[in-house]
């Protein structure tokens, strides 16, 4: 599969993910945005800009934890609180934002859980 | 009843003769009914031919990936096939989690409700009630898993946990059948699970919490082995005895059959028999409930009762597997109020959990690393002498220097133990 930006050719897989992670930009944010139906807001790119800076400095996406625990602080009084901003994330990016940053911000796709059961 | 091989497996397409071994014995056999069914369901079939060659070469053919209904970072599991060329119809065989009612109490008609969907859209095969306590649907493809999610909830059922989240909460049944239940369960249940879904919906912790719920000390919900926060109904002050009672049943069964399976099993030694009556040392009892089951008319919980609650229960993974142990002894739990304490509790835990604990860290093993007296000051819970991991065989105390003055004369007059120099301590010994 592959999407047009600026007259350029970008292959990305059947989920959208990068093929070339050096093919980032911007627009091709916005293009990958555009197929998922997500219209991007500066709340979208300050975050899509935190999951990339991240990246570099960690060489792994951050996870929800992180994003709860760093970016949304502390929320109200009691712990269960701080869900707020976790549903902030999820009016963002109502299919599943850690999935949906990393796609965006051109990073590898997450991988599953090695625990889930 | 005989071998089931030659009347069932009409199905051309499967041949799994280490499979068929399973059918034998009188038990009921998943092979049997899979191969039933997988005359309906043509990836049933595939399935049985899957674990055929699994069981064959000694390998495990399926890998996960991740599938998230929208809006929902849980509560699917999903499974994609490595031999998905040669049995298309297992390219994707998902999972999906189902929130169960409390106690695992359905009517028929919504287990016919669940069933119909399941059949509809997947593969048909329940799987209810493993250690999860979820009840889990096999068998999506990625289309069909949202439409069955859809359905699912157009019905009023609601996905589960799965991954670092809260798990679904699973509980016995409680005063709703049990006489032993100290405390009503399924409402706690139902509470904690309507309190907290937004942390059962979207995984968010350093790895899974579970919470399970028992009654009693029967612990007919496997809590004390099998999850992160037990709650254990429990009670204190004496337990009700009903001498009239006591002397039936050992008029009944005799006195031997009294002493051999009551008396001399009490773990704590805390019965005895005076003629035909029953003493109790209440202060020694340690609320096992052996002598409740035995005699489950004469003796019944005391009066005044309530739950304990427990920590770090799981299996291996950073340590070895290990049981819970103390962290609250008793907490009434009946009023709005103490539901409020505890919600209170177990957002304290977490918020200490969540700052400090590291990638997959259960809570059990976090406190293992950073030390109980830390985790306690780190939560604001009081310390309390019955937070050990096994009483009674790890006494922490030379007992003799904290017995009172006159359990051995002289010792009044020396200093008690924790302003003592160490060099009087030696002399004195």
């Amino acid at each position: 599969m592959a999407i047009e930006v600026n007259g350029k050719t970008i292959e990305i897989d059947e989920e959208g993910f990068l093929v070339d992670r050096e093919d980032w930009s911007e627009d091709v944010s916005e293009a990958i945005a555009n197929r998922d139906g997500i219209e991007l807001k500066d709340e979208h790119m300050g975050l899509i800009d935190y999951f990339r800076d991240y990246y570099e400095e960690h060489q792994v996406h951050p996870t929800m934890h992180v994003l709860v625990q760093r970016l949304g602080g502390k929320i109200g009084k009691r712990f269960h609180e701080h869900k707020e901003y976790e549903k902030f994330l999820y009016m963002l990016f109502p299919s599943d934002p850690v999935s949906e940053l990393c796609k965006l911000a051109g990073l590898p796709k997450p991988l599953p859980s090695e625990h889930d059961g | 009843m005989a071998k089931k091989k030659d009347d069932k497996g009409t199905n051309p397409g499967l041949n799994t003769p280490l499979l068929d071994e399973l059918e034998d014995g009188p038990w009921p056999s998943f092979v049997s009914d899979l191969k039933q069914w997988s005359e309906t369901k043509p990836q049933v079939a595939q399935l049985l031919n899957q674990l055929e060659e699994s069981y064959e070469n000694r390998w495990n053919y399926w890998t996960g990936t991740v599938l998230n209904v929208s809006g929902y970072g849980g509560g699917v599991i999903a499974r994609l096939s490595e031999k998905a060329d040669k049995y298309p119809d297992l390219a994707e065989f998902h999972t999906i989690r189902i929130i169960p009612p409390p106690g695992f109490v359905y009517s028929t008609e919504r287990l016919r409700n669940l069933a119909d969907i399941c059949e509809r859209h997947g593969a048909g095969i329940l799987q209810l009630h493993g250690l999860t306590g979820d009840a889990l649907a096999l068998g999506f493809d990625n289309e069909s898993t949202f439409a069955a999610a859809e359905d699912l909830m157009a019905n009023g059922w609601d996905l589960g946990g799965s991954g670092a989240a809260l798990r679904s909460l699973q509980c016995c049944v409680g005063q709703a059948r049990c006489e032993m239940a100290c405390f009503d369960t399924m409402k706690t249940s139902r509470f904690l699970t309507n309190h907290y879904i937004d942390f059962l919906h979207r995984p968010e912790f350093m790895y899974k919490f579970k919470i399970k719920i028992s009654g009693c000390a029967n612990d007919c919900a496997n809590a004390m082995i099998g999850s992160d926060m037990p709650i254990i109904g429990t009670w204190r002050g004496p337990m009700q005895v009903d001498q009239e009672k006591v002397a039936e049943y050992i008029d009944e069964k005799g006195v031997e059959h009294v002493i051999d399976n009551v008396i001399t099993r009490c773990p704590t030694r805390c019965l005895s028999l005076k003629g035909k009556e029953l003493v109790v040392d209440d202060e020694n009892c340690v609320r096992c409930m052996h002598c409740i089951n035995v005699m489950h008319k004469a003796l019944k919980p005391g009066k005044d009762q309530g739950v304990t609650i427990c920590l770090g229960a799981k299996r291996t993974l950073k340590i070895g597997d290990t049981m819970s142990s103390v962290i609250v002894p008793f907490l009434k739990l009946e009023t709005d109020e103490d539901f409020e304490n505890l919600t209170d509790l177990i957002d304290r835990m977490w918020e200490f959990w969540n700052d400090n604990g590291m990638d997959h860290e259960r809570i059990g093993e976090f406190i293992a690393r950073v030390g109980l007296g830390t985790f306690l000051e780190g939560c604001g819970i009081e310390p309390d002498p019955r937070m050990v991991q096994s009483t009674r065989t790890s006494p922490y105390i030379n007992f003799e220097e904290l017995a009172p003055g006159d359990f051995e004369g002289e010792r009044e007059q020396q200093p008690t133990v924790w302003n003592r120099e160490p060099e009087s301590r030696e002399s004195s010994s």
